[in-house]
């Protein structure tokens, strides 16, 4: 068991944030999504969903690209093939975690 | 927080669940139906179902602009618009063969009802939608549907006329467009229950 809580604290911490792996995960199904419908789709504030978005940006996890709509911004957000790659290793890290920890669930 | 896997539908459906957007369709299919049903041959003036078919695309307008401005935009991905179009194409075309098949024979079953039920039945993203009184609602609505086409058979062809109205493909269409209109209004509802009201746990 020591080799799993080992390798869950070795987790990536940039999607491993609920937050975040929200907004990892919505942006996986979809093309694109503007800030205004990944607001709605995680619930969070305009400002936490910026911080959330720039690092996500920092670890090129995911594009924000920025038009202009009359005298109004809009911003889409896409998922990068790192992205999209880091996310299903993500899962798949939990997922044999989940499987582990059950086996070794007592009797 | 919503569960995963909702998240990932309603990201997923997005735009396919902003139902207000069935609202103007139904109001027009239902108008112009109720339209046909009261001019009698020849007709001559057009202008007013010109004036429905222009209202309803301002309507739908201004629907769909409600909601890019209070719910964003989300693209879904390719594979998902074309599976969407293509569904949307072959369901315009069934619709457009019982149409057909409906004013051509005088059966007594409506086909364009049948296929009305089917679509209100086996719509994918709203059936599969993750709050289940939807798949209910759904549901009562294409039995109610499903009996109506097939009314004329234990109740004759001129039963609508109780109604005021001349034919069951009239009928069929008013019906059609009310439960559409209905429908839309419990879409919308459950598209917005549907969004988190608490935020996502910080660090």
């Amino acid at each position: 068991m020591s080799n799993v809580f080992e390798e869950i604290a070795g987790l990536d911490k940039l999607i491993h944030e609920p937050a975040r792996l929200a907004i990892m995960t919505i942006l996986s199904t979809v093309e694109s999504s503007d800030f205004l419908a990944l607001q709605r789709l995680t619930g969070l504030t305009s400002g936490n969903l910026s911080v959330h978005l720039s690092k996500l940006e920092e670890g090129e996890l995911i594009t924000n690209d920025k038009q202009f709509v009359g005298k109004k911004t809009r911003t889409h957000v896409k998922i990068t093939e790192k992205g999209q790659q880091a996310l299903e290793k993500h899962w798949a890290q939990l997922e044999t975690f989940r499987a582990i920890v059950q086996k070794s669930k007592p009797e | 927080m919503k569960a995963n896997f909702q998240t990932k539908f309603i990201s997923e459906n997005y735009s396919m669940l902003h139902g207000l957007k069935a609202v103007p369709i139904g109001l027009l299919l239902f108008i112009v139906s109720f339209w046909a049903n009261e001019v009698h041959d020849p007709i001559k003036n057009y202008s007013l179902l010109i004036a429905f078919v222009l209202g309803a695309l301002l309507f739908y307008m201004a629907i769909d602009r409600y909601y890019k401005n209070t719910f964003g935009i989300v693209i879904p991905t390719y594979s998902s618009r074309r599976g969407y179009w293509v569904t949307q194409f072959g369901l315009g075309l069934l619709g457009l063969i019982a149409c057909w098949v409906d004013i051509t024979f005088d059966l007594p079953i409506s086909f364009i009802g049948l296929g009305v039920a089917s679509v209100f039945l086996f719509d994918k993203p709203k059936v599969a939608f993750p709050l289940n009184e939807f798949s209910t609602i759904k549901l009562v609505l294409a039995i109610c549907v499903f009996f109506v086409s097939l009314s004329p058979l234990f109740l004759g062809e001129d039963w609508w006329h109780i109604f005021g109205v001349h034919g069951t493909f009239l009928g069929i269409s008013m019906l059609a467009g009310i439960l559409t209109v209905i429908q839309g209004v419990i879409w919308h509802i459950f598209f917005v229950k549907s969004l988190p009201t608490t935020e996502a746990k910080d660090e």
